[in-house]
């Protein structure tokens, strides 16, 4: 959003009030402020919170390399990384290569180009027999994301027909990519989850029925409590269009499902959604990370397959700024409760596919690793996709303009070097999986446990209940000082007592 | 994630993304070797977060229901005055009359649209017939005063302000509280925390504290404004415990200094202030002052009223979010932190575990007496948790 020169004068002058004053500012607080001044309006950021702790460079794992013999990297090759998603109620199993997924990044957030790479990328590393999960986020899907298959089309009438590919026609031009080849995108070879978010911004029951797993998504960790927000000036003809809202005109979900308003509502949605895809589509439910441990336990208990919890870090295309760095809990604490619900509940009740996916400040194989050690099944990551795509971490997602054309700017995204980017982070990432996995005896990534982990400071201890790094628990040395302190007033009292004593012998 | 860690994370990730082969060292490796999360320049107010409202609290929608801010300034037979957005323009910078005509105009403006806020000053704006004043006025008394109220009730304001110096104080109080039915607010920053029950056993409505001033006392050297919000929280409740409940009766708290964001409003909200004083929008007028190209009254008015109304959206679609339709339901069951310094300092729970520090260190401590079979009862057990905690 362009500000005028006014503002920018205003804002040097306020660096210079702040100066003076006794307060804290920092700069993004100027910023805030200066856009608030120009606008009136709530002002709005993209990715995620700023957290001063988010705990991961506080956890180690015990002996871990993401680097064997230089040169050769296969020596940990046959570590198991697969994970699948379903089957607790649903009758198909998706399963990824990797357990890490594409976290829900939708068109009208992202760009074009920057989703036909994704695309693209996906592809090629299912052709190489890695496959990795998708998540259109809530802003519907793409043509080819949804009829990329043979058997997709098969219900399809002719008008329908002619209608996607002549949205297909349009998107492509608009963005300059007549080019690219139709029978190549239409064509998915990666499992695909669509978002069933508070906006509902779809048209059809193929949004449902085409995709190969469903995610309701309850919150994010960027903006909980909020619902989704694409600003007016990136709902585009073709992003309306898609989404099936006015133009140009700010897209403001609801901060709740209107039929979700308690477990109940939640369990009734996922019966009536089961009913619509016939039992065959897995089911996920998404939660901002607030009140964890409840949130997961009405999960477990609303016929879901998984659940997906999304931290305090988690990234986004807007949020309202303020609120997207005051609300939610970091992705690390929130763990613990999480897996305690899902251990109470399977206390009592037979164990079965149930899975929990993690998203929000994940951007590495060492922070996979270390969520899967407590407790996840699966991570997902969006920033570190965006950033594997050029994302210089400016957070104007919110506007028109990207340095790295990934979510305005479009032109400015080089199709072929982004899909080069992803699948090498991809690879890369697994690679070092298998070594992190394999460097601490391990077969599987899913056998990593918190007995490979330790804890560098107190708080990260008594969060996840690690040991320190010297193998004592946070409370020992809490004890040793109990002691000092007991045995101190021992002997002040014992000093009183001989005192009193002697005063009184004299 | 920081500002700082951004390119670390962005430079490992682009190095991946190149070459496709597994790195030397991770991201939290990198981060943990270039600086000590403990050692790094901070802000409590930064490892303070809020719970959100999600599957087991439905939120609300600040953009389709009504989320209200109204509260009301008065306790018992005191006039009462109700802002709509619970803020009042104080801050320690001295008001220039150019800049204070631009709050003026401002806060007249946001009245006609409903939204009355409330405003502190020791000078006042010279008003017409047909700038007549729409928002309540606060007039700040000095401390010193001899006359009577006679000068200071010549503008009619709504309430006035007095600030607490000493015992002699009292005094003035007292005369105040028998001249004047408005709302009688103390700002008792110099002497906190003292002198607070007896300032409302005297009929004060409401107590202001200057976080920026307190921190400077001796006492709360090295402590943050969370520690002073708490501490002055504990000082109104402990005021009204025992007594009997009157809806009539709330004695509210004023929070200003550094309280200068959406963000730290709602946690100050929180922790236990019923109303902000807010100076961020006087240093934009203030801002003025400092101009080559001084800008004119009305053009800093708009300054100051599109920051309000930015500030309203703002402090409306957090409670909504954290569940609640009234902004002064706010507990501090909603905050959350990340710092064992700010769950000390202000009582607030750490993540994760929903426990404060002190709490957490309180369970070790009956653990070790339990296990080596020492008798204490809770005040020595309280004193023992608190020579850890260093309070």
């Amino acid at each position: 959003m362009p500000y005028s020169k006014d503002i920018l004068e205003l804002k040097r002058h306020l660096l210079r009030a702040a100066e003076s004053s006794n307060s804290y500012f920092d700069l993004n607080k100027l910023i805030v402020d200066v856009r608030k001044v120009n606008d009136s309006e709530i002002p709005y950021s993209g990715l995620g919170a700023r957290s001063p702790n988010d705990y991961f460079p506080s956890i180690k794992i015990i002996g871990s390399k993401l680097r064997t013999k230089e040169g050769d990297y296969t020596t940990y090759n046959n570590i198991n990384t697969i994970f699948t998603l379903g089957g607790r109620y649903s009758s198909n199993i998706i399963t990824s290569d990797v357990p890490f997924l594409v976290s829900g990044m939708s068109y009208g957030s992202l760009k074009l180009p920057a989703k036909i790479a994704l695309h693209l990328a996906l592809n090629r590393l299912a052709k190489e027999g890695i496959r990795v999960i998708m998540n259109t986020g809530e802003g519907g899907a793409l043509p080819w994301e949804l009829y990329g298959s043979e058997e997709s089309w098969s219900d399809v009438s002719k008008k329908r027909h002619e209608y996607i590919l002549s949205y297909t026609d349009r998107l492509l031009k608009e963005h300059h990519l007549d080019s690219i080849d139709r029978d190549n995108l239409f064509c998915r070879l990666y499992p695909l989850i669509t978002q069933y978010a508070s906006g509902r911004f779809w048209k059809d029951p193929s949004y449902l029925l085409n995709a190969d797993g469903i995610e309701i998504k309850i919150g994010q960790g960027a903006k909980i409590g909020h619902g989704g927000l694409l600003p007016g000036p990136k709902v585009t003809d073709l992003v309306a269009e898609n989404r099936g809202i006015p133009s140009y005109k700010a897209a403001h979900s609801p901060s709740r499902h209107l039929d979700i308003l308690g477990p109940e509502d939640l369990v009734a949605k996922i019966l009536e959604l089961r009913e619509i895809t016939d039992w065959r589509t897995p089911i996920i439910v998404k939660v901002g990370c607030s009140r964890v441990y409840d949130d997961i336990e009405i999960i477990l208990k609303s016929y879901a397959d998984a659940a997906s919890i999304d931290g305090f870090v988690g990234g986004t295309g807007a949020a309202p700024w303020e609120l997207r760095d005051i609300i939610g809990i970091n992705t690390i604490p929130s763990l613990k409760p999480s897996r305690e619900a899902i251990e109470n509940y399977y206390s009592t009740n037979e164990r079965d596919e149930f899975r929990l996916i993690v998203h929000g400040s994940v951007w590495d194989s060492e922070r996979i690793a270390k969520c899967i050690a407590l407790g996840a099944n699966g991570v997902g990551i969006g920033t570190g996709f965006l950033l594997s795509m050029g994302c210089t971490l400016v957070q104007d997602c919110y506007t028109n303009v990207c340095p790295a054309g990934l979510t305005g700017s479009y032109e400015k995204l080089d199709i072929q070097t982004s899909v080069n980017g992803i699948v090498n982070y991809v690879k890369g990432t697994l690679l070092e999986l298998k070594n992190i996995a394999g460097s601490v005896g391990r077969k599987s990534i899913h056998d990593l446990r918190r007995e490979d982990l330790v804890a560098t400071d107190e708080l990260t201890s008594m969060i996840c209940g690690l040991p320190l790094v010297d193998g004592r628990t946070f409370k020992d040395p809490v004890k040793e000082i109990v002691k000092m302190v007991i045995d101190k007033r021992r002997c002040l009292k014992d000093h009183k007592v001989n005192k009193t004593l002697e005063d009184t012998s004299n | 994630m920081n500002d700082a860690d951004k390119f670390i994370i962005r430079k490992a990730i682009l190095e991946l993304a190149k070459t496709g082969t597994p790195r030397f060292t991770s991201i939290d490796d990198e981060v943990r070797n270039l600086y000590n999360i403990n050692s790094k320049a901070i802000n409590l107010w930064d490892f303070v977060t809020a719970i959100g409202a999600q599957l087991s609290r439905p939120p609300y929608d600040p953009y389709r229901e009504t989320i209200s801010l109204d509260i009301s300034i008065g306790r018992k037979r005191s006039r009462k005055v109700i802002l709509n957005i619970p803020l009042i323009i104080y801050g320690n910078i001295a008001i220039h009359y150019s800049s204070l005509e631009s709050v003026h105009v401002a806060l007249n403006r946001l009245a006609e649209k409903g939204n009355v806020l409330g405003l502190i000053s020791e000078i006042e704006i010279n008003t017409t017939k047909d700038n007549k004043r729409k928002y309540p006025l606060f007039k700040k008394v000095p401390f010193d005063i001899n006359d009577g109220l006679e000068d200071y009730k010549k503008s009619h304001p709504e309430g006035l302000m007095l600030q607490y110096k000493d015992e002699t104080s009292l005094k003035m109080l007292q005369n105040f509280r028998k001249e004047f039915d408005g709302p009688l607010l103390v700002d008792v920053s110099e002497v906190f925390p003292l002198y607070i029950k007896t300032i409302l056993e005297e009929g004060a409505d409401g107590i202001i504290v200057d976080t920026d001033k307190v921190t400077k006392n001796e006492r709360y050297k090295g402590k943050h404004a969370i520690a002073v919000i708490h501490d002055a929280k504990k000082a109104i409740n402990d005021y009204y415990k025992g007594r009997e409940e009157n809806d009539d009766d709330n004695a509210i708290l004023v929070i200003a200094g550094d309280v200068n964001s959406a963000g730290k409003i709602v946690k100050a909200a929180a922790l236990g202030a019923n109303v902000v004083g807010y100076s961020t929008s006087m240093l934009i007028a203030h801002s003025n002052m400092y101009s080559e190209k001084p800008s004119d009254v009305s053009s800093i008015a708009d300054n100051v009223y599109r920051h309000m109304v930015g500030t309203k959206g703002e402090i409306k679609g957090i409670p909504a979010a954290l569940g609640y339709s009234d902004f002064h339901n706010l507990s501090p069951s909603d905050l959350r932190t990340s710092s064992i310094d700010a769950s000390i300092q202000g009582d607030i729970p750490l993540e994760g575990i929903d426990r404060t520090y002190k709490e957490m260190i309180e369970q070790v401590v009956n653990e070790y007496v339990s296990e080596k079979g020492i008798k204490l009862n809770s005040s020595e057990t309280q004193e023992v948790v608190r020579s850890i905690v260093r309070e």
